[in-house]
């Protein structure tokens, strides 16, 4: 790992400097998050699976070098633990305002993986798979945690542990004609390590063919951008994708840190008779749109909630033609948490 | 995974790929890839156990031109990149390269820190004093009456920047400076510099004979470094200062503490896990 401090990302990294090292691994204070984010491409390059985190002014500054991580398809994992923003905004509370910058704060066409953790228990669950299909795709995963995730202390039972393989696809020494950058069906290449005799070759954050040589060429930048979003779509992501509790024609939908209180909403909900559904997403790109769809079916009412001022999730889910007509949206900026009472009140509204 | 020596002893074209460089004609950079590809030879270094790193510019096209492990990065962020490689794989031969905007300018933060980290790391930076790739704008180390670019008609009226005594008062353990119209001399001192334990900078003077034309007097211009190598750094800083700028040698070689990131693998994934029980 490399990193910078940060609030509300510092407790992560204060915890596992001292306990990295135990295991094997490091944690490198940079000097800045151009240079943590680069600092961890350089190590994920080197073969050893990397990790950084933050949070909404660190992601900002690592935009390019997450680009470059997709372009020369290094698998790297930044753990953004999200507080008010924008700007320096209100560093010791908590928002889910970084959706946008996690989903489109590229520049250029630049597929990769988002997903968020519903939970404290759940940061465990979903940093760890975020891991495991960075590197089993080679690409960048963002996990969005929060403010009252990243600082609270909590008692929980021990977490699931994320079930995929995680390993990454190497090019064992002296493949025959080596291809950095080789395009099958699958779209993920065996990436050669360093000190693997007989397969050297150059990553590249220009655009290159299949060796890894910079081009130009019309067909090496549309057969590389197909390349990096094939692996990502055709993967089989499972069931891990999101969780739904409850069941109705009411529907309550929504994302990471605020799923606790849309569980509860649900559950109060079906109390007073009005039985709901509620369906909380951790993988957020590439959204499974196919999946959400059958999870979404025979709904009646919808509200689709979140804890910023945009309706950022809102707005992605209707870009992505995911939502029915009759959904409605319920954002509101933090720092104050949504509550099960305010999910609650706004359905009974609907009514 | 550490490389056998090669049987066969490798030659300086055994480390060049095939790849034509994308360099003008007379650029002072053919005879870097040259001389660095002879050091590379003569120190009989594995080539899959030698990572050659960059960010953007004319010069960080360097690592294609070679058969060594490469990465070409972003502009500016060669040293992170490597650092972070280092800390992963202490095994490797780390290697940087870039130019004087890539290194002194969009990346001045992380050269002064690459050189107070002292990491075992040589960083080779090809200063032309101007940013080539980008058609002839003021860099760092461009004079401040250069009123050549469109960019600065009226030239930078900035001092320019002095990269041998910014690395030295940063902390980097080998501090030299090297001329591509010399590559004898600059094989030489790529040598001594891959050899040094730590950080290792090599200024290169490289002419950009496209923007920068006057350069090509440099080669009347360059002359040996004014003082003796040393390891006081004092002495070091005086005579970077007397120095035109022009001085070619190694001006600093010192041996400090070099740094890598501790790695104790005391216990198991699960015994830090058995920590959390209650």
């Amino acid at each position: 790992m490399a990193a910078y401090p940060i609030t509300p990302a510092s407790e992560i990294l204060e915890w596992l400097a001292p306990n990295l090292e135990k295991i094997g691994g490091s944690l490198l204070q940079a000097e800045d998050e151009l240079a943590s984010i680069n600092m961890i491409i350089g190590g994920s390059f080197g073969g050893v699976p990397s990790l950084t985190a933050t949070s909404g002014p660190g992601l900002s500054l690592m935009m390019e070098g997450l680009g470059l991580a997709v372009t020369s398809e290094t698998p790297v994992v930044v753990c953004n633990v999200m507080r008010g923003g924008p700007s320096t905004g209100i560093p010791t509370k908590s928002e889910q305002s970084d959706l946008n910058i996690a989903l489109y704060g590229f520049h250029g066409d630049a597929p990769h993986l988002v997903l968020a953790a519903l939970d404290i228990q759940d940061c465990c669950f979903t940093t760890q798979w975020a891991v495991q299909l960075s590197e089993e795709m080679q690409t960048v995963a963002i996990v969005l945690s929060y403010q009252s995730q990243g600082q609270a202390r909590a008692i929980i039972d021990p977490p699931a542990e994320a079930q995929a393989s995680g390993i990454r696809s190497t090019a064992p020494a002296g493949t025959d004609g080596y291809l950095r950058y080789t395009l099958n069906e699958s779209g993920v290449s065996p990436m050669a390590v360093p000190g693997t005799a007989g397969c050297i070759y150059t990553a590249d954050g220009l655009e290159h063919n299949q060796k890894g040589t910079p081009s130009s060429m019309a067909t090496d930048h549309l057969n590389q951008l197909d390349k990096r979003l094939r692996k990502i779509v055709h993967y089989n992501y499972g069931s891990d994708w999101a969780i739904t509790r409850g069941e109705g024609e009411n529907i309550i939908l929504t994302w990471g840190s605020s799923s606790g209180a849309a569980f509860e909403a649900a559950e109060r909900l079906t109390q007073q008779g009005h039985a709901t559904r509620a369906i909380a997403i951790r993988l957020l790109a590439p959204l499974q749109r196919e999946s959400l769809a059958a999870l979404l079916a025979n709904g009646k009412r919808m509200i689709v909630v979140e804890q910023n001022h945009g309706a950022q999730f809102f707005q992605y889910l209707h870009a992505q033609q995911a939502l029915p007509g009759y959904a409605r949206s319920l954002a509101r900026p933090g720092p104050l948490p949504i509550r099960p009472n305010d999910i609650v009140t706004f359905m009974m509204e609907e009514f | 995974m550490t490389g056998q020596p090669p049987a066969i002893p490798l030659k300086a074209k055994d480390y060049k790929s095939e790849i034509k460089p994308v360099w003008c004609p007379g650029c002072g950079h053919f005879a870097v890839l040259s001389a660095l590809t002879k050091a590379l030879a003569y120190l009989a270094l594995p080539r899959e156990q030698t990572a050659l790193i960059s960010g953007i510019g004319c010069s960080s096209r360097l690592p294609a031109y070679t058969e060594v492990y490469g990465f070409h990065g972003v502009h500016g962020r060669a040293l992170a990149v490597a650092s972070g490689l280092k800390a992963a794989r202490p095994d490797l031969t780390v290697l940087v390269a870039g130019g004087d905007g890539d290194g002194f300018s969009i990346g001045g933060n992380h050269f002064l820190h690459a050189c107070r980290r002292n990491m075992d790391m040589t960083y080779i930076v090809m200063d032309n004093e101007v940013y080539g790739m980008t058609k002839g704008q003021a860099s760092p180390t461009t004079s401040p009456d250069w009123a050549q670019s469109k960019l600065t008609p009226h030239g930078t009226g900035i001092p320019s920047f002095n990269p041998a005594a910014i690395a030295l008062a940063s902390g980097a353990s080998f501090v030299a400076r090297g001329f591509s119209g010399d590559p004898k001399s600059m094989t030489q001192l790529l040598v001594e510099a891959i050899q040094h334990k730590g950080f290792s900078f090599l200024q290169v003077l490289s002419p950009c004979t496209t923007f920068r034309p006057e350069q090509k007097n440099w080669k009347k211009e360059v002359h040996e470094f004014s003082g003796e190598t040393t390891d006081d750094c004092v002495a070091a800083a005086q005579h970077i200062q007397i120095d035109d700028g022009m001085g070619a040698g190694i001006i600093y070689r010192r041996e400090l503490p070099v740094w890598q990131p501790v790695v104790d693998p005391t216990h198991t994934v699960a015994e830090l896990t058995r920590g959390f029980a209650l």
